[in-house]
C-alpha cells in the first residue's frame, strides 16, 4: 500500500509514468536532483501526516518506502 | 491599515556577473545553475558601496513620489550589515539625501523588507510618522566562499526603495520568527581582544539547502494564504505574487500549490540572483517602471530567510 501511494505521488509531482517506478528505482534512476526529492519528501509528508528525515542513504524508492513504514508502526 | 506606496526605486551594481563566468573559478556550468535555480546573471559589486547604492534608490524612490528628503518622518533600512557597524546605513542615506528625520537599520536577513514594512506600519499606525522611507539593501557578495559551488552561484547585490505616506493601500501584514543557528548562517568577524577566548565563526554565508527548501516552501504556502485571508482577496484579485527571489523552484512549488498563474508571478531572479532583502523592492520598482503593475492593483509579498525569519503582506497599490 505504501509502495503504490509514494510511486503515486512520485509520478504525479515528477510527471513520471507510474508504471517504471519499481522499489528498486533510484532518485537517479528518475533524474530527480536533491531540491525534487524534497519536493516528494514534502508530498509524502502532507499525504501520509508525518514528518521524514531523510539521511544520505536514502536513495530508491524502496528506501523511501521502508523509511515510511516504520514511521508509521 | 496604515500607508500606501507613492513612490519607488531602485540601484544595482554596474558589473554583470554570468554563469559562464562562475564556471571558470568554480567547478560548475550554465545548465547546472539554471536548472536548479533560475539565474542566469546576477550584479556584483566591484566599486560601488553599499551605500550608494541605497542613497540612488532613495532618491529615485523620493523623485517619483515628488518629495525631498525634508518630507520624510522616518528612515528604516533592512540590510543585514551596512559598510560600517556605525554609523547605520539609514544614517547614512539620511545625510547624502537631506533629511533630517529619524534613522534607524534592522535585520530580518531575507525578510527585512516585510520587517520594515511592518515597523513602518506600526509608525504610521499609531500617528508617529507619515511619510517614510523604506530601504532594502544588501551586498550578499561580502560574504561567500567563493570555493563553495553551491552558494557562491546563488547571490548577487543591490539596493530598493519604497516611499510609504499615510493611506490604506496595506490590506494586511503578517511576520514570522523561530530562532535556528544550523540552517541559514552567516558569521561575523571582530577585532579580538586580548582577553577574548570566543571561538572565532565563519564568516561565509553557509545553509542546508534541502531543509532551507523545505523551509521557504511551507512558510510561503502558509503565510501567503493567511495575509490573502486576512486581506479577503482571492487568487483571481492579485495581480501579482512577488516572493523574495530566493531559487525560481521555491516560488515555482508554492505557486503551484497555490493556484496562482504564471503571468501572476513576479521573476527576477534570472537577472538579480538572490539579493536578501533588497529582492522584493528591486523587484516592486521593476514591474512599475515597466508597467506590468499600476495604481489599483493588488500584490501579494512574501519572504523567508535566515533567523529563520517570514513575513507576508496584502498591498493595493
Amino acid at each position: 500500500m505504501t509502495f503504490e501511494k509514494i510511486a503515486e505521488l512520485i509520478a504525479e509531482s515528477k510527471d513520471m509514468n507510474v508504471a517504471d517506478i519499481t522499489m528498486e528505482t533510484s532518485f537517479e534512476d528518475m533524474e530527480l536532483d536533491s531540491l525534487d526529492v524534497i519536493e516528494v519528501v514534502m508530498s509524502i509528508e502532507e499525504a501520509f501526516g508525518i514528518t521524514l528525515e531523510i539521511e544520505d542513504s536514502v536513495r530508491t524508492v524502496g528506501d523511501l518506502v521502508e523509511l515510511v513504514d516504520s514511521l508509521a508502526q | 491599515m496604515s500607508f500606501r506606496i507613492i513612490g519607488t526605486g531602485r540601484a544595482h551594481p554596474e558589473f554583470i556577473l554570468n554563469n559562464e563566468m562562475l564556471s571558470e573559478i568554480v567547478d560548475t556550468d550554465n545548465e547546472w545553475i539554471v536548472t536548479r535555480t533560475g539565474i542566469n546573471t546576477r550584479y556584483v559589486s566591484t566599486h560601488e558601496t553599499i551605500t550608494e547604492l541605497s542613497v540612488k534608490a532613495a532618491q529615485r524612490a523620493l523623485e517619483k513620489a515628488g518629495l525631498t528628503g525634508k518630507d520624510l518622518d522616518l528612515i528604516l533600512c533592512s540590510t543585514m550589515k551596512g559598510d560600517y557597524a556605525c554609523p547605520s546605513l539609514a544614517c547614512l542615506v539620511q545625510k547624502d539625501i537631506g533629511a533630517d528625520c529619524p534613522a534607524v537599520d534592522l535585520n530580518a536577513a531575507c525578510s527585512g523588507f516585510l520587517y520594515a514594512l511592518d515597523q513602518a506600519d506600526a509608525y504610521v499606525g499609531s500617528g508617529k510618522a507619515e511619510t517614510v522611507l523604506v530601504i532594502g539593501a544588501e551586498m550578499m557578495t561580502r560574504y561567500l566562499d567563493w570555493t563553495d559551488r553551491g552558494t557562491c552561484v546563488l547571490f548577487g547585490d543591490g539596493a530598493g526603495a519604497v516611499i510609504l505616506r499615510k493611506g490604506d493601500g496595506l490590506k494586511s501584514i503578517k511576520i514570522t520568527a523561530k530562532g535556528d543557528d544550523q540552517l541559514l548562517v552567516i558569521g561575523n568577524t571582530f577585532c579580538p581582544s586580548p582577553y577574548g577566548k570566543q571561538p572565532e565563526l565563519d564568516p561565509h554565508f553557509r545553509m542546508k539547502g534541502g531543509e532551507v527548501f523545505k523551509f521557504a516552501v511551507t512558510s510561503v504556502l502558509r503565510d501567503v494564504k493567511e495575509v490573502m485571508k486576512a486581506a479577503g482577496v482571492k487568487v483571481e484579485d492579485v495581480k501579482m505574487l512577488i516572493p523574495h527571489q530566493a531559487n525560481l523552484r521555491v516560488f515555482q512549488a508554492a505557486k503551484e500549490k497555490l493556484g496562482f498563474r504564471d503571468d501572476q508571478l513576479a521573476m527576477g531572479i534570472d537577472h538579480y540572483g538572490n539579493t536578501s532583502s533588497a529582492s522584493i523592492p528591486l523587484m516592486l520598482d521593476e514591474l512599475m517602471e515597466e508597467g506590468k503593475l499600476e495604481e489599483g492593483d493588488i500584490i501579494v509579498l512574501t519572504a523567508f530567510g535566515g533567523g529563520l525569519t517570514t513575513g507576508a503582506c496584502v498591498i493595493k497599490l
